[in-house]
């Protein structure tokens, strides 16, 4: 073959790729990844949740230049989501358990036992834990407005796929009110506002509840196993660790598991994108994410040319990154 | 005298090949070593040219370039015809600017830079050929270099020899009687394994010489006797 | 004949689409064309773009292992002493998959800047050397007898054997052996890209755009992009053959 297609490829592929200056480059890396490369120099910043944060900042390997309440006050992060044929008996058993084990962690009489758990739990050191708690809001349900405007975000920025037409709803109100589900929650509050020791009827049933390994935001779900609030109400869990979001997503998917701890943005972006029939019935957290530079780093101009980590595309902390870029007036790449 | 070897003896294992071999080359002459197939004329060869060992016997033979050609012709595939006479020229040492003029020796012009994958097999031999003789040997040895070739080339092929090797010591080993007749000299006839010299024969005949002329019938019976 | 292939596969594939999530080839014959002209948003890059960073990483890494692995398979075919030191070594090593070596890589190189960078090189060097070695050795190994024999009738010695005889005839082993280390470099950058980070690449785009989900088209052509990569990479050698080896 004289003209061969291949030579025309060939020399379509000579494109430059060059770097603009002024430009944040942006990488995406595993939190745990982060702390170890912030370490060895590799990369210049990063966002990522607690402990993360803490375990970088206690070690020395660099500095908080914000904190997500800084940027986005009450930005919602960590939730409860189940699948949508789940018995409403067994949510409200589990959302109880969930309000305890939150209300037991935001008592301050329960301090030591609270860090005791989540030394436990995350297998960090108690130095970085206590660190971490500081920055930790840890809440009953999200802040629906804030998790309504994380949504808008997700579709400015073209990461969402499908509308909620397409997922067979009449318009976003609608999708909200079945995904943002906070009926049973309410319930659970005010009957506990009655009755402090209000205790639901025991459902006697086997649930898979999903987590992520080691995230201090879910700290409620190991509160809750530990003080034995499950057990109240007849619920056996069988645990099911996951490595991040995604795979917790893929899970709910594959009726691996009926409930789970992940965090709200890979529930939102695949709820959305790939149809996975969950719904958000309680929040783990808000907040507790921070932007963490090299010591030598300053201001956030400084930031120019640098290399920042975050841990996926669409999640809180990618637009953590890019609403703080904005209000410095950088670029990002 | 080119060449003397005395008593030669070679065994593989158990298996004896050469039990006591002696002749003499003189110079300028084609000796022909008549035998059948598989008694050991190979091995003889190559212990000649140095490249097996005898077990017992001494060769007595000037130093000097020998030049050898295989029954199966060896040329390297991926050089040329000018390549591969080229290529002995430089493992010899030599001038390689030779190389055109014996390929228009061996009746090949035209040829010099087919690859040996696009000549027939007479062709390749006349390469094998050419090869041997640029070196300007002192000995030229050739082990059936026709016996993979259809009758009608070997025949032109044997003719055209005569012209290409005037004049050089010339060791030819065969199977083929007619052949020997016809090209040699001298005749030493090699018995089965394990192998003895039986007999040398004058071949006192003109040449190029007619193959189906009385005297040259009656050589060959009388090899064919002997054999 | 080729274009039934090609009709069979689509069918195929239209029949495979109706019933599983997988988008039917129209789909992604168009989203492939958009990616490589326009920049996918969420990543800021072209196809082209990701792929020429795949390939620059390939490229890199197996052309040293390719520097190292010709010499070594030729010299471990033609002298036995070195076959026999560095062959069993070879072996041992060669079955250790690539990606197996992500966690040592990244002790190793972890004094180093860039220890991803150097990691995922690493990867690709290693999946391009064993295949090579294996194929230039073996091709090494056997030159033909009747030939070097002929070479020492005529007095060559054994720099002329190595140059004359022994390379060209290992030539044939030596392009395989390229052709192949290449294919398995190829692979093994996508799985490296995945596993590790990196900012730009086929492999990790095509684990971003399952992360954030429902792109079964960008996927598809990430995919589509590899395999045409690695075809034309092959297709290139096959030809290159036939310019190298005339004599065949």
């Amino acid at each position: 073959m004289r003209r061969s297609p291949v030579i025309l490829i060939l020399l379509a592929v000579i494109l430059p790729a060059c770097i603009q200056e002024g430009e944040v480059q942006v990488v995406k890396l595993p939190p745990r990844d982060m702390v170890e490369q912030l370490k060895l120099g590799e990369i210049d910043a990063f966002v990522a949740w607690e402990p993360f944060v803490s375990e970088a900042v206690v070690n020395g390997y660099g500095k908080i230049m914000a904190t997500s309440h800084d940027i986005w006050p009450n930005h919602p992060c960590c939730v409860v989501a189940a699948q949508k044929n789940v018995d409403k008996d067994i949510l409200t058993a589990i959302v109880w358990a969930h309000v305890k084990a939150t209300r037991f962690i935001n008592d301050e009489r329960n301090k030591d036992k609270v860090i005791e758990y989540a030394t436990e739990f995350t297998g960090k050191d108690r130095s970085v834990v206590e660190e971490a708690l500081k920055r930790i809001k840890f809440v009953e349900y999200p802040d629906k407005d804030m998790f309504k405007k994380y949504y808008e975000k997700l579709k400015e920025n073209k990461y969402l796929t499908k509308s909620p037409q397409d997922l067979g709803y009449e318009n976003e109100d609608e999708f909200f009110k079945d995904f943002l589900d906070d009926s049973v929650y309410r319930e659970v509050i005010e009957n506990l506002s009655k009755n402090e020791s209000w205790i639901p009827k025991k459902v006697n049933a086997t649930v898979r509840m999903g987590y992520l390994t080691a995230d201090l935001h879910q700290l409620a779900f190991y509160v809750a196993l530990k003080e034995s609030y499950y057990e109240d109400v007849g619920l056996n869990i069988v645990k099911k660790e996951y490595v991040n979001g995604v795979f917790e997503m893929e899970g709910f998917k594959q009726n691996e598991i009926d409930v789970g701890y992940l965090g709200g943005s890979p529930a939102t972006l695949k709820r959305v994108n790939d149809d996975v029939k969950i719904k958000i019935i309680a929040g783990a957290n808000n907040e507790g994410s921070a932007i963490v530079v090299r010591s030598d780093i300053s201001n956030p101009n400084d930031l120019a040319g640098k290399k920042i980590a975050i841990p996926g595309y669409g999640t809180v902390q990618d637009f953590l990154l890019r609403l703080f870029v904005e209000k410095n007036g950088l670029k990002l790449r | 005298m080119a060449l003397k070897i005395e008593n030669i003896r070679k065994s593989y294992g158990d298996l004896k090949v050469l039990d006591g071999v002696s002749f003499e080359v003189r110079e300028g002459e084609i000796l022909c070593i008549v035998g059948e197939s598989g008694c050991g004329k190979t091995t003889l060869l190559k212990i000649i040219a140095g490249i097996e060992k005898a077990d017992s016997g001494k060769i007595s033979i000037k130093d000097g370039r020998i030049g050898f050609v295989f029954q199966d012709v060896r040329l390297l595939p991926w050089k040329t015809v000018l390549g591969n006479i080229e290529f002995v020229l430089g493992s010899m040492g030599m001038d390689k600017s030779k190389a055109r003029e014996m390929v228009k020796l061996v009746g090949l012009e035209g040829f010099e830079d087919y690859y040996p994958k696009h000549l027939s097999g007479g062709m390749q031999q006349r390469v094998g050929i050419a090869r041997a003789i640029a070196i300007d040997p002192d000995l030229l040895l050739m082990d059936e270099p026709f016996a993979n070739l259809d009758a009608l080339t070997k025949e032109r092929m044997q003719c055209e020899l005569l012209r290409i090797i005037r004049g050089k010591t010339v060791i030819f080993v065969t199977h083929d009687i007619d052949e020997a007749v016809y090209l040699a000299d001298r005749v030493v006839i090699l018995s089965k394994r394990p192998a003895k010299v039986v007999d040398i024969i004058d071949i006192d005949l003109p040449k190029p010489r007619d193959r189906v002329s009385e005297k040259f019938l009656e050589y060959k019976r009388r090899i064919y006797d002997l054999l | 004949m080729r274009i039934l292939s090609l009709l069979i596969s689509l069918a195929l594939w239209y029949f495979i689409s109706f019933f599983t999530e997988i988008p039917p080839p129209h789909e992604v014959f168009y989203k492939f064309l958009f990616l490589i002209i326009y920049e996918e948003p969420i990543l800021g890059k072209t196809l082209i773009q990701h792929a020429e960073a795949s390939l620059f990483r390939v490229l890199i890494a197996s052309t040293v292992a390719f520097a190292l692995a010709i010499p070594l398979g030729i010299f471990a075919g033609w002298s036995r002493n070195i076959r026999e030191i560095i062959i069993p070594i070879v072996e041992v090593l060669r079955p250790i998959p690539p990606l197996a070596w992500i966690p040592l890589a990244y002790i190793i190189f972890a004094k180093l800047p860039n220890t991803v960078q150097v990691s995922q090189l690493y990867i690709v060097f290693v999946g391009a050397f064993f295949p090579c070695v294996v194929t230039v050795f073996d091709s090494a190994r056997n030159v033909p007898e009747e030939l070097i024999e002929m070479a020492k009738v005529y007095r060559a010695n054994d720099w002329m054997v190595l140059r004359h005889i022994v390379l060209p005839h290992s030539l044939q082993g030596i392009l395989t052996g390229i052709r192949v280390g290449l294919g398995v470099g190829w692979m093994s950058i996508i799985a490296a890209e995945m596993i590790a980070s990196s900012v730009e690449g086929l492999g990790y785009f095509i684990l971003t755009m399952y992360e954030v989900g429902g792109r079964s088209a960008e996927i598809v052509s990430g995919i589509a992009m590899i395999g045409l990569i690695g075809y034309i990479m092959n297709y290139i050698f096959i030809r290159l053959e036939r310019v190298l080896i005339p004599w065949r």
